[in-house]
């Protein structure tokens, strides 16, 4: 460090202060007054001058690259559309995608907590299907589709034992003819609307097969609204679809079976073509 | 010790104004920001080319800034210093990136403040080319060219350095102190390589 020959020391260190018209007015007055009388000082004023005039000039000599505006502003376009119109969009479509879905699952019988919104679905699904058809299908929807599955599922053993002799074989024969990856899940004697039924339920998990019995009412006849689509051991086998659903049924002397599932047609119109020799020998066995 | 000033966000420098923005369409406010904020590109460009020492690193770290600046163009107030603000940001993402791009050294700030204002060494930049400079300055630590570049090259009073860098308004007077000294240091070792100098005259 050189200190100046006129001892004025600390004025000397504000040289780069006093070019950067940054000192207060005090130390400007001090400053520009011993500038006026000291040749050292100007040295130094002149020489930092132009240091920095030579500097801003080396530093300015540099060339901006021809393209980076126009790359710039199209990428401010590009924002204008995504962050100003695209999210706004996005949301909305979302909202309106989930209002629709909701829509869909609602008409489709799902979200339905209470037994009013069930009965309404319920309800929802008769016109333009057969009064024997809507017993299956009401019956389906009642017990399988909107009940709550125990789990572990019991054996076949146990569901054939709680069902009985008779109705209790119905178990092995239903799991021997429903895709390979359903389980009978539930068997059961319950009643709704004044009907019992032995139900039996079979799932892979999502889907629900219910295979339905039920006491057949004198008068009660597929053939009195339907036409049968089909003939297995010498019995008409009819069937009917109500939004998603598939019933196929039957009957024998003193009842009326169904299969409903939400399989496509096709599949369940296979199984219930497949296991109707077997269920129909063993309910007729019992209808002495 | 000065206090450290407050983070604030890109607003800091300038009230914000959503509101009356809010009555523009978008059109028009493209057309704000062209007029308001572009015209400043090459200084930017300069600034982070310094900092980068990279040409695309200082495209990328512009155009970036610019990008968070059409982001938040609604806090800016058409008429006050868009240069400024617009320097703050680009100092937000090269920093941002330095940390992924470099490990610069961070010197410890323990210098005098007459003793770097008091050195002898005054090179004859004339005899200097550009690059010679430029690449002197390019050696300085980055916390020292940083307000170097803001104040001596890009003119700002040491008040807007101190709001773009985020820093005390002493700690920007210690670090030009520490900065110009280095710079001219660097600038004497360049013209003694070169053979513009001899050793001795510098000093």
């Amino acid at each position: 460090m050189n200190r100046p020959a006129c001892g004025k020391a600390l004025i000397h260190g504000l040289t780069d202060t006093f070019l950067d018209n940054e000192l207060g007015c005090d130390e400007s007055v001090a400053f520009t007054s011993h500038l006026a009388d000291c040749a050292e000082l100007a040295r130094m004023v002149a020489g930092r001058k132009a240091m920095r005039d030579r500097l801003r000039a080396a530093a300015k000599s540099t060339h901006i690259s021809p393209g980076l505006e126009t790359r710039i502003k199209a990428r401010i376009r590009e924002q204008r559309v995504s962050g100003w119109n695209v999210w706004p969009v996005f949301a909305l479509a979302a909202a309106v995608l989930l209002a629709l879905g909701i829509n869909f699952s609602w008409r489709n019988g799902n979200l339905r907590f209470t037994p009013a919104s069930q009965q309404a679905y319920i309800d929802s699904l008769r016109p333009g299907l057969s009064p024997l058809m809507q017993v299956g299908l009401q019956q389906h929807l009642h017990c399988a589709v909107y009940r709550k599955l125990t789990s572990p599922y019991p054996s076949l053993e146990e569901m054939a034992q709680a069902l009985g002799p008779g109705e209790g074989e119905l178990v092995a024969a239903m799991q021997a003819h429903i895709p390979a990856n359903y389980r009978v899940a539930m068997a059961h004697r319950c009643d709704f609307h004044g009907r019992e039924y032995v139900h039996l339920m079979a799932t892979d998990g999502s889907h629900r097969i219910s295979l339905l019995v039920t006491n057949r009412a004198q008068g009660e006849a597929f053939e009195n609204d339907l036409k049968a689509v089909a003939t297995e051991s010498e019995m008409s086998l009819y069937a009917s679809s109500a939004q998603r659903f598939e019933i196929s049924g039957f009957e024998t002397r003193d009842h009326l079976i169904y299969l409903v599932s939400d399989l496509d047609p096709a599949r369940n119109f296979s199984a219930f073509t497949a296991m109707v020799p077997e269920i129909a020998r063993t309910i007729r066995t019992h209808e002495t | 010790m000065v206090p450290q000033q407050s983070v604030r966000g890109w607003g800091g420098l300038m009230p914000s104004f959503a509101a009356k923005r809010a009555e523009i369409s978008k059109a028009a406010r493209q057309e704000i920001f062209d007029s308001e904020a572009m015209p400043h590109m090459t200084d930017l460009f300069r600034t982070a080319l310094r900092m980068t020492g990279d040409r695309t690193r200082a495209e990328d770290a512009v155009q970036e800034a610019y990008l968070q600046a059409w982001k938040s163009f609604d806090r800016f107030e058409s008429g006050t210093n868009c240069r400024a603000w617009l320097f703050r940001i680009l100092f937000h993402c090269v920093h941002h990136h330095r940390r992924k791009w470099f490990r610069f050294p961070v010197l410890k700030e323990t210098e005098e403040f007459i003793e770097a204002n008091l050195t002898a060494t005054e090179p004859v930049a004339e005899s200097l080319r550009d690059e010679q400079i430029l690449g002197a300055l390019d050696q300085i630590p980055t916390d020292y060219k940083s307000v170097v570049l803001l104040v001596d090259i890009e003119e700002f009073p040491y008040k807007e350095a101190a709001e773009i860098l985020n820093i005390p308004i002493g700690t920007v007077m210690s670090r030009l102190s520490r900065g110009r000294k280095l710079l001219r240091d660097k600038l004497a070792d360049t013209a003694v390589s070169y053979g513009i100098i001899k050793r001795g005259q510098d000093q």
